[in-house]
């Protein structure tokens, strides 16, 4: 990971696996939303949160890597 | 993850987790669905999505001219066998449903389940009366009982994180006996609220001669000894129906069915697993697809069974029908039997009536224990053939195999044998008259066989 005293890698690959945190903070809060004003709960919609981790996965992965610094 | 530079990791571990994703879900909104039946099916094809995956990790990474990832990393194994491990659960899950269908083993980590029971005033109804009953989630159990009342026990069951909330959830809910214009109607009002659908279980006794139609769209249906028509409808959930006096119809969307000791005529309909229907002095109708076994003894009328995968008309089952997605077996028959199907082995011993067999892939056996009297009509597609006859048959038979040989334990004289240019031919007759027996099959041999 890169702390704060590197240089941030901005390649695609790195740009999309930086906002796999927020991507599941946000799909977290969507289920829950929904769970309040719908009859299914949490319970019922957490793979939700496989399918988005899964689908950044694969994003990421496709995602060209050029211009990549390694840490 | 590699953190090598200049070298990708791989889309599979993402592929796996979408795809474990959607199996969770579609579990959870299907259960009973037998998801892990199709992964024992068709597991194969994650191989294929593995390979799919390295494809395109290998396009992708050549069209950027970095260094291809590992054809599978520790990762990708380990998330591999947590599939396995999820269909093997899925499977024992089912297993223990099936064994037990009350178990519960949706584990809510914040709520609980609580129940209770109440009773309703009983209500005097007119003789003939129509009854129905429906719940949006919950059994029906009905049956009748011995004076002109209709009494009806409720038992409630809702979730909720206190013992409080949950009574409060099962209060609003109540159960009323409607007169409507055709008869009466026993429902739960207010069973849906903003936490989801209350439980209402219906155990109603009935009066004597009552017609019933019962609907649940989340539970059991269980019917016995009820004199008039019953219709019986479960999205979710199996049938029962013991002992009717009159015609019984059953939908459903899955689950098993069974019906047994009925009066009138039987038919069945939609999706689901199991059906056992048994002692039906009218006809039973099965329409629809069903995973099987299929078991259907003792019908005096006419037995049929219509799906996308086979097309059976049977007339006085006297024996047995079995089907399944392999094979059909079909014995002690009175009267004519109609098969027409597709990739199954055939079974059938015994039919009085004419016999009419199409099938395309599998393999064909027929018993006679008394000779027959009526034609035979047997065509293949390809697999083999086999024909027992008793010793004392006539008959006049005419066998073809395009490719594959004719083998007939029969010899007399009437009859003409040849097994040339890889094509087998059987023709003539045996004894004097006697029905016409006739047998194409493309790929695979014929039998006819003699038994003592």
């Amino acid at each position: 990971m890169a702390d704060a005293n590197r240089i941030h890698c901005t390649c695609a690959h790195c740009r999309l696996r930086s906002l796999m945190g927020p991507f599941i903070i946000i799909t977290v809060g969507v289920l829950f939303l929904i769970a309040q004003f719908s009859r299914f709960s949490f319970g019922d919609l957490w793979p939700v949160l496989l399918i988005v981790i899964g689908a950044v996965l694969v994003a990421q992965q496709l995602a060209s890597k050029q211009g990549h610094i390694s840490s | 993850m590699s953190n090598a530079p200049n070298q990708r990791g791989s889309i599979f571990s993402g592929l796996l987790l979408i795809f474990l994703g959607a199996v969770f879900l579609f579990e959870h909104f299907h259960p009973g669905f037998r998801l892990w039946h199709y992964f024992y099916r068709y597991w194969p094809l994650l191989l294929i999505l593995w390979g799919a995956a390295k494809i395109i990790d290998h396009l992708s990474a050549q069209r950027s001219g970095e260094g291809k990832p590992p054809l599978l990393s520790g990762g990708e194994a380990a998330l591999m066998v947590l599939v396995v491990f999820v269909f093997i659960g899925l499977g024992v899950k089912s297993w223990m449903m099936e064994k037990d269908p009350n178990l519960n083993l949706n584990v809510d980590m914040f709520s609980k389940d609580y129940s209770e029971t109440e009773e309703l005033p009983a209500k005097t109804l007119p003789a003939n009366a129509q009854v129905t009953l429906t719940t949006e989630r919950g059994d029906i159990s009905a049956h009748t009982g011995e004076d002109a009342g209709l009494r009806v026990m409720v038992n409630k069951s809702a979730s909720g994180p206190t013992e409080s909330a949950a009574q409060e959830r099962m209060k609003k809910v109540k159960v009323v006996i409607e007169q409507t214009g055709g008869g009466y109607l026993v429902h739960p009002v207010n069973q849906e609220d903003s936490e989801g659908v209350v439980g209402a279980d219906l155990n109603v006794t009935l009066p004597p001669q009552t017609a019933l139609w019962a609907n649940t769209s989340h539970g059991n249906v269980n019917i016995s000894d009820v004199a008039g028509s019953v219709t019986a409808g479960s999205s979710n959930g199996d049938i029962e129906i013991h002992k009717g006096g009159s015609d019984v119809s059953a939908k459903m969307s899955k689950g098993d069915v069974r019906i047994t000791g009925i009066a009138g005529n039987v038919s069945v309909a939609g999706h689901g697993n199991e059906i056992e229907i048994s002692d039906v002095k009218g006809n039973a109708a099965i329409d629809g697809d069903f995973f099987g076994p299929i078991r259907v003894r003792s019908v005096a009328g006419r037995a049929s069974y219509h799906s996308q995968k086979a097309d059976i008309t049977i007339v006085g089952v006297r024996g047995r029908l079995q089907l399944d997605s392999e094979q059909i077996e079909i014995s002690d028959v009175a009267g004519a039997s109609k098969l027409n199907t597709h990739d199954k082995d055939i079974d059938v011993e015994n039919v009085n009536g004419r016999l009419d067999i199409t099938d395309t892939k599998g393999d064909i056996k027929v018993r006679y224990s008394q000779a027959p009297r009526e034609d035979i009509n047997i065509a293949d597609d390809s697999g083999e053939v086999d024909i027992t006859l008793p010793l004392n048959s006539s008959f006049e038979v005419s066998a073809v195999s395009q490719s594959g040989e004719v083998q007939s334990d029969f010899d007399d004289s009437g009859l003409k044998l040849t097994n040339e240019n890889g094509t087998g031919r059987l023709s003539g007759k045996v004894g004097t008259g006697g029905p016409k027996i006739h047998i194409a099959t493309s790929y695979g041999t014929i039998y006819l066989h003699k038994s003592s």
